[in-house]
This record gives structure tokens, sequence and C-alpha cells, in this order.
């Protein structure tokens, strides 16, 4: 009994390699769904919100995300690595729409709101360079080394960072290393420009 | 043998295998080299997440339960929309299909219309008179008749049509396309104007009316005293006769 309510739990972890189980068994569905939805809401949010640098764009899709999942009847493999594909093919479909544009008027009312809670106008102004800086080189970077990036600091584990973005899971830590290396070196170099 | 930058990564990130992470720790114990690149990947990856947080703004509340509900309203809309089409589809047959619906009479008046300013004109000289599709506007006569009644139409009509019937009612009802006729009333002579070349009366007669005369300027078509019923030029069906207005044609055999 205890094997089996580990690996009923094995399949919501980071880690889940498991087959798919349908959201009819045991538990019910719908609270399956919710453990699946706060463990990874809030980190595919920050993952879109910063790739589209549009958080209420990025929620809107990670909602999206989230309906298809739940219209789908039953959670696949690796959930985690899903959303995240699902994610990023609804944020190509936005950008390719027209309504991208009217969207990205709200980014500076979002940005507002973020710049809002610094605590002195030094701070703010330090604050509002470095987030203009930090922008920039992630815009600048390969989209790959972009992506890695973002997943990695939401705390996707190798295997969905591999499935989501169709690379060697073996090989994801070092792409992880170089996608550092570069951002922080585009980083320092544009904290040095005059 | 150094930790590759993979191990190394894999290290930081804790994504080693019990017995993969155990040859790495021993490693690490005794190369001071790997140590230094283990804590040089480990502060990097800090580094470079608490840069990313400049780009976060404020997370949206958002719970499970408003995307369940999302959801479920979505898969609603869509039953919803085959339902209300097969709703409106099916009402719109029955309406159809059933007998004396407004649509189809409706339908059919448009289709007559369509066909009416689109070929010749139905009123011209030389057709015969045609059974007129089903006019909702009508206009015409009733009252109550003495024991005898004088229907007097004022002019021949080339393709006007009388539905003469005795019926057990009491009153005499005349009933014409709107715009067809004026009908005035005075003693036992009921005057029918009719203006047109065609036109479509249906005139019923009490059965206890002992004597019914219609005319046509003036020429006596029709005329049923007691039971019996005399109409030289018309067809007699029992209680029911049917009157050409058009001029009688002498010249004829």
């Amino acid at each position: 009994m205890k094997s089996h309510d580990a690996a009923q739990s094995a399949v919501f972890s980071k880690r889940a390699v498991t087959a798919s189980i349908s959201l009819t068994t045991r538990r019910s569905s719908d609270d399956q769904f919710v453990e699946l939805f706060n463990e990874q809401h809030p980190r595919l949010v920050r993952y879109i919100g910063r790739l589209a640098n549009d958080f209420e764009l990025g929620a809107d899709i990670a909602q999206s995300a989230f309906v298809r999942l739940y219209q789908r009847g039953s959670v696949p493999d690796a959930p985690g690595a899903w959303l995240v594909t699902v994610a990023m093919n609804l944020l190509r479909n936005a950008k390719s729409a027209e309504q991208r544009r009217h969207r990205l008027l709200t980014v500076e009312r979002a940005e507002r709101v973020h710049a809002d809670s610094a605590p002195s106008p030094d701070a703010a102004v330090q604050s509002e360079e470095a987030k203009q800086r930090v922008r920039r080189v992630i815009r600048e970077l390969p989209e790959r080394e972009q992506r890695m990036l973002l997943l990695r600091a939401e705390g996707y584990s190798y295997r969905e960072i591999a499935l989501a973005l169709d690379v060697h899971e073996a090989s994801v830590g070092t792409l992880i290393a170089r996608a550092q290396r570069e951002f922080r070196q585009r980083y320092e170099e544009g904290s040095h420009a005059p | 043998m150094h930790l590759d930058e993979e191990q190394i990564q894999r290290v930081v990130h804790r994504e080693l295998t019990l017995s993969e992470r155990a040859t790495a720790d021993e490693h690490l114990t005794h190369c001071a080299e790997c140590q230094s690149r283990t804590v040089a990947a480990a502060k990097c990856d800090v580094e470079t997440s608490e840069l990313l947080r400049y780009l976060d703004a404020p997370l949206p509340s958002v719970s499970a339960d408003a995307i369940i509900a999302r959801a479920h309203v979505r898969r609603f809309t869509w039953v919803q929309k085959f339902a209300a089409t097969f709703f409106v589809v099916s009402i719109g047959g029955v309406a159809w299909a059933a007998s004396g619906s407004p649509i189809r009479l409706f339908l059919n008046s448009f289709a007559e219309r369509l066909r009416g300013s689109a070929s010749a004109p139905v009123n011209s000289p030389g057709a015969a008179p045609s059974v007129v599709a089903p006019v909702p506007e009508l206009s015409g006569i009733s009252y109550q008749p003495g024991q005898r009644v004088i229907i007097n139409f004022t002019q021949f009509q080339p393709r006007g049509v009388a539905l003469v019937s005795i019926s057990g009612g009491t009153e005499v009802v005349v009933r014409a396309e709107a715009g067809a006729a004026t009908f005035s009333s005075s003693g036992d002579t009921l005057t029918i104007n009719n203006t047109t070349t065609l036109a479509h009366f249906e005139i019923e007669v009490p059965r206890s009316v002992a004597r019914l005369d219609i005319l046509v300027a003036g020429t006596r078509l029709y005329n049923r005293t007691g039971t019996r019923a005399t109409a030289p030029d018309s067809a007699l069906v029992r209680d029911t006769s049917t009157l050409s207005l058009a001029r009688p044609d002498r010249s004829s055999p």
C-alpha cells in the first residue's frame, strides 16, 4: 500500500516520468488538478511572463494552458514540460496575432506597479537601470539559451527542460552553464558601458 | 580525473542519482580545483536567478477553481452552441411543416412577389385568372340581411371571380383582397364597387334568405329563390357557385 501511494505522489513530483494516470483514479480528478495547479502555476506564469516581458500575457497564457490540461482529462507523463510546451505554443500564437501589439501597451503599466514598491528614489533608479539591462541582455540571447536560463531559474528539472526544449537531457547542465556564462558576460559588459 | 562541466552543474542543481552523487562527493572531498569550480557554478546560478528577478511583476491571484470553472464554461459553450443550432433548426422545420404555417405563407408570398417582379406582370390582359398566393390582408363587409339580398357589382371584371356559398350562419359576408373593392349596403342591396381587373370575392349568404340576386353592371348572373339556384354562365355545385365577373361573350355558340 505504501509503495502504491509513493508511486502516486511521484507522478506529480518534478521528476515525474511515469505513464499517464487517468484523472479519474482514486482521488477525485479535481483534487489532482488543484494539486498540480498549485505546484506548477506560479512558475509557469513567471517563466512566460519573463520570456514575453509581459506578466499579464504570461498569466493569460498560463491560465489557457491549465484550461487545456483540465480539458485533456488526464495528466501527461511530465506535466511541467507539457505545460511549458503548450504555453510556449500559445505565446507564439499570441505574438503573431494582432492582439500582441495591443497587450504590449500594458507592459509599462505592470512595470510601474513593480517599480512602486522600490524603497527610495535612488534605489528605484538603480533598480530601473538593472531591470532595463537584464531585459535587454535576455532579449539579445539566442532563443534556446534564453529559455534554458529562464526554465532553470524557475526550478524545472533537467528532464522537463530537455522535453520542453527538445534537447538531450545528458547535456542540459552544460547548456545551462553556457547560457549563464553568456548572460553574465553580456550583463557585465552592459554595466561597464558608458 | 576532474568532474566535467555537466557533472558540476548536476551537483549544483541536485540532478545526480544517489550513486553518482556519492562518487562526485568523494572526488570533491579531495579535489580543490573541482570544489572551486562547483562553488563558482553555484554562485553564478544564484546571481543569475537574482538578476532575473528584475524581470518579475506581481503574480496575479488565480485559483484552480477559477480555471476549472473556465474549462467547464468553454466546454458548455460548445455544447450550448450545438444545442441552440439544433433547436432553431427543429423549430424552423416544425413551423414550416405545420399546416397553415405563417412562415410558409410568408415565404410563398415573398417568392410570389419575387417571381412577379422578375417576370411578366400577373395582370397582363388575356391571361387566365390565376390563384393569387394567400394575402394576409383582406377587406369586406358583413351584415344581418332581410328576406331578400341583392348583391350588385358595379362593373364587369375581365378576371374577376366570385365564390358564392350558402351558409348556415345569420350574416351576409363578403371578402376580397384589400383594395380590390369598396362595399356599401342600403336596404336589401349590397353594392360592391369593384374597380380592378382582377379580384377574388368570397360571398356567404345565410340559407334563411328567401331570395338572392347577384348582378354585375345590372346584368343578373345568379338567382336563388328558396332552394333553387340558377346561374346560366357559371358552375353550380350544390350550395356553392363560382361566378365569373367577366362580361358574357354572347357571340360564342
